[in-house]
């Protein structure tokens, strides 16, 4: 017994020191300006430096390739392809980390090039501001994609933390062992019963 | 030492599963009613090591600990190193489930490789053939699971031709630091319960 309590108290110890950090890592995407953006990270916090990114359509077809700089970030033009794409980070030695880009997350890209000029160039003359529709629309976009950078920065930290290992899984896990050894001790004891 | 899902080719994965399954089965024959809490200590011990990260340098390593698993289990390391990996994929999404059996044998069959090697000698008397030992056993355990792992990726097609050399340096701290905890470990252990290396069924 002296045994078992030793090592609960062993395991007890690592807890706390565990929790700061995971073996994971993660990719996080989205689309702005005609490009897909987006950072990579060990969960934990660190940024991947200079990992593989690739863009992958439906099929599994490689359509866009780059690596992560010296932030853990990247950026490549949005290819012409049928959403979803896949953005997979691989890190290399089995590690990798895929991030979805549904059609919502791509639409502003795919919509607007083709909406706009439409308006501009036959019903609307120049305004007496001298600013034409389709700067207009450009200007639009740089502003609204200015005022969600601090949001999209948010949603990338709640999506790296929301990988993050939590005491509660750590807890349910050695519960889960201990479920097991129950079962396994009864099932044995059984059958040493019956045996006998 | 957790590869992804989604990196390996499919025959990696059933060659894994197959070593896995038959691991699990010597494995579960070799575990008696006695050695039970001991396997089920052990796998808690890995599940929770996975989470202990030492900075080395500009990275970190985490802690296996399959070679203290391996000298103190021999087969029944598959299950318990099994049940481990099972619940850092579900809770943790450490790995996943798909690649289960090629993790499990990446690191139990090191486990039970350290097993023979150095079990015999942790039996023995003396301090220094029982330090070197299970140093030993920290040390090779990672150094055949960074191989296995190199193995199982190059065999699904990944160009390790310069990357081999790179894995090694990689794991080179982390083999040192396993070595020196699985030391201390079995030094502790030897003092508390020196029947735990005794052989036979009277190891409790």
């Amino acid at each position: 017994m002296r045994l078992v309590l030793s090592a609960v108290v062993f395991c007890l110890l690592l807890v706390p020191a565990g929790l700061a950090h995971a073996h994971r890592v993660a990719v996080y995407a989205y689309v702005e300006g005609g490009q897909i953006k987006g950072e990579g990270y060990v969960s934990g916090g660190g940024k991947l430096q200079n990992q593989k990114i690739k863009v992958l359509d439906v099929a599994g077809k490689v359509l866009a390739e780059t690596k992560t700089n010296k932030e853990g970030a990247f950026s490549v033009p949005v290819p012409k392809a049928q959403p979803p794409l896949t953005v997979v980070l691989d890190a290399g030695a089995g590690h990798r980390a895929t991030y979805e880009l549904k059609a919502a997350d791509l639409g502003q890209e795919s919509e607007s090039p083709a909406d706009e000029p439409k308006p501009a160039a036959a019903a609307e003359p120049k305004a007496a501001t001298g600013i034409d529709a389709k700067q207009l629309g450009a200007l639009v976009q740089k502003r609204v994609e200015k005022a969600l950078a601090p949001l999209r920065a948010q949603l990338a930290e709640m999506a790296l933390s929301s990988q993050e290992v939590s005491l509660r899984d750590i807890i349910g896990g050695l519960g889960w062992i201990v479920g097991l050894l129950g079962l396994a001790a009864y099932l044995k004891a059984r059958k040493m019963a019956k045996g006998s | 030492m957790h590869i992804s899902e989604g990196v390996l080719s499919g025959s990696v994965l059933a060659g894994g599963a197959v070593i896995s399954a038959a691991g699990l089965a010597l494995g579960l024959k070799s575990i008696d009613y006695d050695k039970l809490p001991r396997v089920a200590l052990l796998s808690a011990v890995f599940f929770v090591a996975s989470l202990i990260h030492l900075p080395v340098g500009p990275s970190s390593v985490h802690l296996v600990l399959n070679g203290l698993v391996g000298v103190l289990l021999g087969w029944a390391a598959f299950p318990a190193l099994l049940v481990g990996l099972v619940l850092q994929a579900i809770l943790l999404q450490f790995g996943g489930l798909t690649v289960l059996g090629v993790n499990t044998a990446n690191v139990a069959l090191p486990a039970v490789v350290c097993y023979y090697l150095f079990a015999p000698f942790l039996r023995r008397e003396g301090k220094l053939p029982v330090l070197v030992a299970s140093f030993a056993a920290g040390f090779f355990s990672i150094l055949f699971t960074a191989g296995l792992t190199s193995l199982s990726l190059y065999l699904s097609g990944e160009d390790l031709s310069n990357a081999a050399v790179a894995i090694l340096v990689a794991h080179l701290p982390s083999m040192v630091i396993e070595g020196v905890i699985t030391a201390l470990a079995v030094i502790f252990l030897k003092k508390v319960r020196p029947e735990l290396f005794s052989r036979g069924p009277a190891a409790k």
